[in-house]
């Protein structure tokens, strides 16, 4: 590795050398030449004792010269760096400090919280670079790059999307973005984070040495509960997953207020998942902990909360070719996202306002034909809420029918028309600017195409084509109702192979859980991700309270966000009281981690690092060969110049 | 005339004529005494000479003061009772002179001159020889006036010649001397020590009173300097080259035994060995020698 100095400017004083050689030429004196009486005196020892001197002369001269350089090459500060290194060395470098304080980020290792061990390096570091480096790290809140300040933060990790397109932006919006950019990216590399930075970086790269932090646990191990359901008045329901190590008779209790019910032991097998039942005489409607009482490493993800009147039930219609969408319904009945609701398959032509209004899901899957009756079912929907999954025609003509029943809800819409391509597209999935793909894993999508689809879908993409059209969407209506369109329609057809492949669950679970998410009623949803404000634009001002019973501040957008975890209340005048339950993000439990990929060509200049690594490979300030060594050698050379001085001054014969 | 036995050898030596550089010295330093050492008890009356200043008034003739108003001091023949040799040292290492001042050999030759004088003036036969490799020129001992102007030209014509064999040199003219004397040899002494003191105790059994006078540079008595030097030999003309630390430690040592070996010698051998710088004024240098050998002279 190449050794690189922080102040090379000091290197100018090199000029110094000049000078002693110049001292030492000129305190050479000059030989005088005499015709002496004799040299009977003068032995053969006289003149080895001779030669002896001027060596040390020159010993003592190059020693000093040395001595000079040592002390420069010291304030010089050498250290050595690879390759993704080099902008430390220079003055000017800019350095943007990354720090992942999703919740994964408090996993404990060796007493530390892995989020306060990347504040802590971040110090570190930054006490290492020069001080002519100007050092910026991430803020949240003002979500843009800030000079770093402080010492001793304290970690507090953030619910939600990190964010990371915003990063980059901010970066790259960044005044300081052109003056040797260095990011140092600090996290667990939990999944998504390594995929969303390979896709960011695949959309739009940075021009900046990248040097990524994994603090990744080094045996990584974690307990957590999650999907509690409430079954009828005499127990909840709720699943604990152990990660990377079994879990031996763990203690789930349920709080209510200050009262809890007996523990309940339960053993779960390494990386396995076990539901429990724990009794609880549900009488009347109330805010409920549930609690894992394990002392494991990542605490966040032991306790979560229920309404106890929260009886999670959604029906899902279906509407289209009944033969086609059996296999869908299945696959639905599979998913059990509906938490045991009914999945009713029906015709266009015999669907009744009974079906419709007794589902919170309706999943319009190319109608085909005018449906005339549909349209006015659908227009006459006034009920708040509710959401709909419309997949367009594959059939031109078809199309016609569709225009015809959507432009009631969104007049707006444009004609659709078909794009028959000569080249099938492909779904760029995951697409990191939707949230409908949150933790997605990255699947290789080259099998995937797509040869004709409908466009232009109304509402926010959800997910795009390799060619730049849009095979999902979404929106909300006139009427408060949630959409999502697709392109395509919804199960196997001639235009596309999706449906026929291993992501059609995957992909329908996440469209389902999305669209869900988005009810208005009791609901859950994930800490960190914004979600419809449920008392805006009310007749009345509405209120939101916390777990504690303390009003939320709210901001008057349309989105809201809650940072933590726990039962919300929802009041307003003109809805009924409902509650939100808000959980962490399950992906924060899994014990999955993936660092960015590298080996594709994607990087330039970056490098993964330990947190020890980053250290070494940065100036040694108080450890390390490079700090001592120098030291050791000016030592050395102020003993051996010495030594020599004393010897050239001496009568004696010395060395 | 002016007194030139009390200015430096240096002033000494812009006089070229070695004959008047000897009168003048002699002269001064014999003014200077209080007690003429060698002008004795002899009742021959030889001549006036005028009383210089300093000079005990005992010895001025009253009488011939109050005659003449002039202050003048009779002179007495003394029987010559002393044959002296002069043996001096030409070899090539006597022309070394640091700076400006005479050389060794030509310092030499105007001590041996002013002795020779002196023992001219008290009758004494005195006899000059000069060697370098081998015993050179040799003028036996006469107390003529004549052999004075014999010794100054052959001094005044001697030049600096080969390497030195001292000892070689002092046993040829042992081996010439017949009877009971003094020698007085004027060298710089760079031989081996062994070689010279078996050559003056040569001189000694051929019972001669023998006086040593070691003639140096005071460059060659202190060799203090800086940076370095290359020496050449002038005998042998070898090279070295040393720095000045060197030099002096090695010369200051080999002399200090030179000369601890030569002192303890003449010691033992009742030899009068006397250090004579060359820019130690003449007279001073006489004088030490004379007061040696007081009963001599």
């Amino acid at each position: 590795m190449p050794l690189h100095f922080y102040n090379p400017e000091f290197f100018l004083a090199l000029a110094f050398l000049a000078g002693i050689l110049a001292l030492h030429l000129l305190k050479k004196s000059k030989t005088v030449t005499i015709r002496f009486s004799s040299l009977r005196f003068f032995t053969t020892d006289s003149v080895q004792r001779t030669q002896r001197r001027k060596l040390r002369k020159l010993l003592l001269m190059i020693t000093r010269l040395l001595l000079v350089a040592c002390i420069i090459a010291m304030f010089a500060r050498p250290f050595i760096s690879s390759k993704s290194f080099n902008n430390f060395q220079n003055p000017n470098a800019s350095v943007f400090i990354w720090v992942d304080q999703s919740p994964s980020m408090e996993y404990i290792e060796k007493s530390l919280a892995n989020g306060q061990r990347a504040f802590d390096l971040t110090d570190s570091i930054a006490a290492r670079l020069p001080l002519s480096a100007k050092i910026f790290n991430y803020d949240y809140e003002a979500e843009d790059f800030v000079e770093y300040r402080s010492a001793n933060r304290q970690f507090r990790s953030v619910h939600g999307d990190l964010k990371l397109e915003k990063v980059f932006n901010a970066l790259k919006a960044h005044k300081r973005y052109s003056s040797y950019p260095v990011l140092i990216v600090m996290s667990d590399f939990q999944e998504p984070t390594g995929v969303q930075i390979d896709s960011l970086m695949s959309k739009n790269g940075l021009k900046a040495d990248i040097i990524f932090v994994s603090l990744k646990p080094e045996s990584p191990w974690n307990y957590a509960i999650s999907n509690v359901d409430v079954i009828g008045r005499e127990a909840v329901e709720v699943s604990t997953e152990a990660s990377g190590k079994k879990l031996v008779n763990g203690k789930v209790r349920l709080l209510t207020g200050n009262i809890g019910t007996a523990p309940v032991k339960m053993t779960v097998d390494e990386n396995g998942t076990g539901r429990v039942v724990i009794p609880f005489s549900n009488r009347e409607n109330k805010i409920c902990k549930l609690v894992l009482d394990e002392k494991d490493p990542l605490q966040f993800d032991n306790v979560t909360y229920i309404y106890s009147g929260q009886q999670k039930r959604s029906d899902i219609l279906v509407l289209g070719n009944t033969d086609e969408n059996f296999v869908l319904s299945a696959a639905i009945h599979a998913l059990g996202e509906n938490g045991g609701g009914a999945v009713t398959v029906k015709s266009c032509l015999d669907v009744t306002s009974s079906n419709i209004d007794r589902s919170s899901v309706i999943i319009i899957n190319h109608p085909s034909v005018p449906c005339p009756g549909l349209e006015k079912l659908l227009s006459s929907r006034n009920k708040n809420g509710g959401s709909f999954i419309y997949c367009l025609s594959e059939d031109s003509l078809d199309l016609i029918s569709d225009y015809s029943l959507l432009r009631k809800r969104f007049p707006e819409i444009g004609m659709l028309k078909h794009s028959l391509l000569a080249q099938p597209a492909n779904p760029v999935l995951p697409d990191i600017n939707s949230g409908l793909w949150y933790g997605f894993p990255e699947k290789k999508l080259s099998q995937l195409t797509i040869a004709s689809y409908a466009k232009v879908l109304p509402g926010i993409p959800l997910c795009h084509l390799s060619d730049g059209g849009v095979l999902f969407s979404t929106t909300d209506d006139k009427l408060g109702a949630r959409w999502i369109f697709s392109a395509i329609p919804l199960g196997v057809s001639n235009v596309s192979t999706i449906w026929q492949s291993a992501v059609f669950v995957p992909v329908l679970d996440r469209m389902l859980k999305f669209i869900d998410s988005r009810g208005a009623s009791d609901r859950i949803v994930i800490a960190g991700y914004p979600v419809k404000n449920p008392v805006l634009s009310r007749k009345e001002k509405g209120f939101i309270y916390d777990s504690d019973g303390k009003p939320v501040v709210l901001p008057d957008r349309p989105e809201i966000v809650f940072q933590t975890p726990g039962i919300y209340k929802v009041v307003a005048s003109d809805i009924p009281v409902s509650f939100i339950n808000v959980l962490p993000d399950s992906m924060e439990s899994k014990m999955n981690f993936r660092t960015p990929n590298l080996s594709k060509t994607l990087y330039n200049d970056a490098v993964i690092c330990g947190a020890g690594e980053i250290l070494s490979l940065t100036r040694q300030k108080s450890t390390g060969v490079l700090y001592y060594l120098p030291w050791i050698i000016i030592g050395l050379l102020i003993l051996f110049e010495v030594f020599l001085w004393e010897r050239v001054n001496s009568n004696g014969d010395g060395i | 005339m002016k007194n030139l036995s009390l200015i430096s050898p240096q002033d000494a030596a812009q006089i070229k004529n070695l004959s008047i550089r000897a009168k003048c010295i002699v002269e001064g330093t014999m003014a200077g005494l209080h007690k003429s050492p060698y002008h004795g008890f002899s009742a021959e009356f030889l001549e006036y000479r005028p009383y210089f200043q300093g000079e005990s008034t005992r010895r001025i003739d009253w009488r011939k003061f109050a005659k003449t108003e002039r202050a003048v001091v009779r002179l007495f023949e003394d029987e010559t009772n002393l044959s002296a040799h002069i043996l001096l040292d030409k070899s090539a290492s006597m022309q070394f002179n640091s700076g400006d001042a005479l050389s060794k050999f030509e310092y030499a030759k105007t001590l041996a001159a002013s002795i020779c004088r002196i023992f001219i003036a008290q009758r004494d036969a005195v006899g000059l020889a000069m060697f370098d490799q081998a015993l050179g020129v040799l003028l036996p001992p006469k107390s003529t006036n004549i052999q004075m102007e014999h010794v100054l030209k052959a001094l005044e014509n001697a030049q600096a010649g080969d390497t030195t064999c001292c000892a070689a040199a002092i046993e040829s003219l042992a081996v010439k001397i017949n009877k009971r004397g003094m020698t007085i040899v004027i060298s710089d002494l760079f031989d081996d020590p062994g070689e010279i003191i078996r050559g003056l105790r040569h001189l000694k059994f051929v019972k001669q009173d023998v006086i040593v006078l070691w003639v140096l540079d005071p460059f060659e008595r202190s060799f203090r300097g800086e940076g370095s030097y290359r020496l050449s030999d002038l005998e042998n003309g070898r090279e070295l080259l040393l720095d000045a630390d060197t030099a002096q430690r090695f010369f200051s040592d080999g002399m200090k035994k030179h000369t601890d070996a030569l002192v303890h010698a003449c010691r033992e051998l009742k030899i009068d060995l006397e250090m004579v710088s060359t820019d130690e004024p003449f007279h001073q240098a006489l004088l030490r020698i004379l007061e040696k050998r007081r009963h001599h002279f």
